[in-house]
């Protein structure tokens, strides 16, 4: 498949100053490794959820991605075009910020609070030259009704505060895809919605991934990317940890800590707690465990673990995982027993 | 947002007091030769009274000064001034403090901690001093005295705009406009200002009462007009010599009138700082 991403060992570092001396110096007492090596590549109308709990990186990735951050190194490829390396002004001048587009998590502080949300769409359409005047307005419509948002005319006049949540988030999808990206980055697009209308927002995109447009989600629920997505991408402390398709992931993972999100998925089928938690939390990027960054927290790490970082097997089929004892296939694994 | 009642929200009723005292000196101001019973500088009493200050009568409320001037039509025309001095004062100190402000905080890097430095060191002179100053080598006219507030209110809407836009910066909306491919002169202009404008309008009113003070200091020293001009600070000045002599209306009143207009300005400031405060964005 042709692919329209493609991310090759992308670190972003930031900085930490941890005396008054190193900030004044200019010189980091220590780095905070949010993406630490992240390889990824998504096709045209591909859907691909970047999935992982908080501090595993993933907003970071999805900002370097639309250029919000500057990688410490590694390439970011769109297109052909190493996004990673350009200037903001660059971003503009190439049509890049058309063609790459944003959906945050939280749409009421993603939309102008004071301007009415049709003219936020209509700003944007004009911006990029895409459309202007009756015609940016005319599309503006358009997108708010494509979006489910009617009467158009009326929805077009309103602030942000005078609409649900749902209603913003289905704004600023609405904003994403009146301007025809190739590229749709969406950072937990409804992890502030109603649970009852996440479906109906994730289907908006859904229904662009149809028409050709490809997806990059964060999320850091495993269930909604499986239904969702073509493939998914396990992040753990920076890491791609396991990624393949959609459903071998989650039906069928490898890596430990996939397992651990895929139990933890409360069912209505059974009325049980999660099988095999995984216990505490993500260690901070400051300090990254040595050998398998997932060992502390692993429930079947050995000493091999705790010393050899592991390499990348791929499978048959393009499955990627970084784990010295996978679990066996066939989806048949059993938590250990502990003690 | 449902549409309220002014008076029904929070410092709607400060808002409310605040204009009707800033637009009551306007009004004076602008009417002042259909108001005044007399003129400034009309000798208003019979010959032999005057030479000495009269207290109030039917025919003079206020009172009148040693010249035989009626105090109270001297206080409506110094409204003149004061309502001059300040209104080209703010709108000057606005047009340089918040295009900067707007600059500095959105682009930041070096042209940011220059102009940030030099603001500074502005802010930190006291300002009755700092506009005594300036006022004195540029020389007494109503103009110059507008200048001098200038300088000392410029660094008050900087500081506060430039804030104001570090906080919006730092907010997801930024990011979200910068992916939605608008170009800075736009994001400035079309959203960083107006969610910026609540704010300049607070300054506006808390740094106009400050003005109307610093004004009447200048007047006093004589730096805006020249007597026998009216004008309220100047008319303390020479009051202030009959205040032992018991002659208390030729201080009291122009004084009431100088702390009432700033009182107008500091409640509009403050009411509307309550009434954002309520509205500011979750």
């Amino acid at each position: 498949m042709h692919q329209l991403l493609t991310i090759e060992d992308l670190k972003v570092y930031y900085p930490v100053y941890g005396s008054i001396a190193s900030r004044i110096l200019g010189k980091p007492t220590a780095y905070v490794k949010a993406v630490d090596g992240v390889s990824l590549a998504i096709g045209r109308g591909e859907w691909v959820s970047v999935v992982g709990e908080s501090g595993s990186g993933k907003t970071t990735l999805a900002k370097a991605i639309v250029g919000l951050l500057k990688p410490t190194a590694g390439t970011i490829l769109f297109d052909g075009i190493d996004v990673a390396r350009l200037s903001r002004r660059d971003w503009r001048r190439r049509g890049l910020r058309r063609r790459i587009q944003l959906v945050q998590q939280d749409p009421l502080e993603s939309l102008d609070p004071m301007m009415p949300v049709g003219e936020q769409i209509r700003e944007a359409l004009e911006a990029n030259g895409v459309a202007r005047g009756g015609e940016a307005r005319r599309k503006a419509l358009e997108a708010l009704e494509d979006v489910g948002l009617t009467p158009p005319e009326e929805m077009y006049k309103r602030r942000p505060r005078q609409l649900s949540g749902g209603q913003r988030q289905r704004v600023a999808i609405a904003r994403a895809l009146a301007l025809e990206p190739d590229l749709i980055v969406a950072d937990e697009p409804v992890s502030m919605i109603d649970v009852s209308l996440r479906a109906s927002i994730l289907d908006l995109l859904d229904k662009a991934r149809r028409r050709g447009t490809s997806v990059l989600m964060i999320t850091h629920d495993i269930a909604t990317a499986w239904i969702y997505s073509d493939r998914i991408a396990v992040m753990y402390l920076g890491k791609i940890v396991e990624e393949g398709s959609s459903n071998s992931v989650a039906r069928d993972p490898r890596h430990p800590y996939t397992a651990a999100l895929v139990t933890s998925v409360p069912s209505l089928a059974s009325r049980k707690p999660p099988k095999w938690p995984v216990e505490g939390e993500v260690p901070s990027g400051l300090r990254i465990p040595g050998g398998c960054r997932f060992h502390p927290r692993c429930p079947l790490a050995t000493s091999e673990c705790k010393e050899r970082e592991p390499a990348e097997t791929v499978e048959n089929g393009g499955r990627r995982y970084r784990c010295i004892h996978p679990l066996p296939p066939g989806g048949v694994w059993k938590p250990p027993r502990r003690g | 947002m449902a549409k309220q009642a002014i008076l029904a929200r929070p410092g709607g009723l400060m808002v409310t007091a605040g204009l009707s005292i800033i637009l009551f000196y306007v009004a004076l101001a602008v009417l002042a030769p259909i108001l005044a019973p007399y003129g400034p500088t009309e000798v208003s009493v019979p010959k032999e009274l005057a030479g000495r200050p009269q207290p109030p009568s039917p025919e003079h409320p206020f009172g009148t000064n040693e010249l035989g001037y009626d105090v109270l039509s001297r206080i409506v025309w110094g409204s003149r001034v004061v309502v001059q001095v300040v209104a080209l004062s703010a709108v000057l100190s606005m047009a340089v403090g918040v295009p900067l402000g707007l600059v500095s905080g959105y682009y930041g890097g070096p042209v940011d901690r220059v102009l940030s430095l030099v603001m500074d060191s502005v802010y930190a002179f006291p300002g009755i001093l700092l506009a005594i100053a300036v006022a004195s080598v540029l020389g007494p006219s109503v103009g110059n005295a507008a200048i001098s507030l200038m300088v000392v209110y410029v660094p008050t809407y900087f500081r506060m705009v430039r804030a104001r836009v570090l906080e919006l910066k730092a907010r997801p909306l930024m990011e979200s406009l910068w992916t939605a491919g608008l170009p800075d002169h736009w994001i400035i202009l079309k959203h960083i200002l107006p969610n910026v404008a609540p704010t300049i309008l607070v300054v506006f009113g808390l740094a106009s009462a400050d003005a109307i003070l610093t004004e009447a200091g200048l007047s006093f020293f004589g730096l805006v007009v020249v007597y026998p001009e009216a004008d309220w600070g100047l008319d303390l000045y020479y009051g202030k010599n009959w205040l032992l002599s018991g002659a208390w209306w030729l201080t009291l009143f122009p004084g009431l009138a100088i702390t009432s207009f700033a009182a107008g300005f500091a409640l509009l400031g403050e009411g509307l700082a309550r009434m954002m405060g309520e509205e500011r964005w979750s």
